[in-house]
């Protein structure tokens, strides 16, 4: 499946925009589970660690639609 | 213990070299000294597995960004393309005076809309001829059949073989020369009102 333009309320907005917004959503959850458990305590530099995997999640999501 | 850091603190903004500072408040407590050095030696061996971890989700993220701008941006896509149209010409299929305008300017249009009238005038007229040739050609091959049969009745002490063979509607028999261009104008039926409301 290749890229489209998805239809927000009659607006077509890239779908990157959407991803961006669906990882981040992800992100929170994972933050949230770490916490949880208290596993950021245990990494250096938390909020860098959190962007890193911001990043995985929102690639991971991009390469899986593009493919 | 205060005296002397106090003192060290007073002769530190004075041009004092630094062994001369860092000995003098190690003498009197070197339990401060040492206080602050075993935690983060004793942490520096702990630390090291958190920055590992760091670093290792770093280096995964990393290589998949790099992979993720390369699908995004680097593939083609119809977000590419555009089609923009700021004056859009238009012409009609068949020319004529328009009659009724019922669009203004910029006024957003959708598909299907009435943009202009076309006079209709010649084009009932050219109809009414073509409905006129149809009748025409109905009434001569009704004429060319009953002349037929007519002779057919005779015997041929009023009319001859050949006027009979002559008047006989057969299939040899060239076809009127109407019926070349407008085939369906000889023929009454749908072909005709089908033409008919397509003019109209």
């Amino acid at each position: 499946m290749r890229f489209t333009e998805i239809n927000l309320f009659g607006v077509y907005v890239a779908p990157m925009s959407v991803m961006m917004v669906g990882a981040w959503f992800v992100t929170v959850a994972l933050r949230r589970v770490a916490d949880w458990f208290g596993l950021l305590r245990h990494v250096w530099h938390p909020s860098l660690f959190v962007f890193a995997v911001y990043m995985i999640v929102l690639s991971s999501m991009t390469l899986g639609a593009a493919r | 213990m205060a005296d002397t850091e106090t003192q060290a603190r007073r002769v530190k903004p004075e041009e004092q070299p630094a062994p001369d500072w860092r000995t003098a408040p190690a003498g009197p407590d070197p339990v401060r000294l040492s206080e602050p050095v075993t935690p983060a030696r004793a942490g520096r061996h702990w630390r090291i597995i958190p920055v590992l971890i760091t670093l290792a989700t770093i280096a995964i993220a990393v290589p998949l960004g790099w992979a993720m701008w390369d699908a995004y941006m680097g593939a083609p896509w119809t977000r590419d393309g555009t089609v923009r149209a700021y004056v859009v010409t238009m012409a009609p299929e068949v020319a004529g005076r328009i009659v009724e305008l019922p669009i203004v300017d910029n006024q957003f249009v959708r598909k299907g809309d009435l943009l202009v009238t076309i006079d209709p005038t010649n084009f009932r007229i050219a109809v009414s001829l073509g409905e006129a040739a149809v009748q025409q050609a109905e009434a001569n091959a009704q004429n060319a059949q009953r002349e037929a049969e007519r002779r057919l009745k005779l015997t041929t002490l009023a009319v001859t073989v050949e006027d009979q063979q002559t008047h006989q509607p057969t299939r040899s028999r060239p076809k009127p020369s109407i019926s070349k261009p407008w085939p369906t104008w000889t023929r009454r039926g749908s072909t005709s009102s089908a033409r008919r409301s397509a003019l109209r």
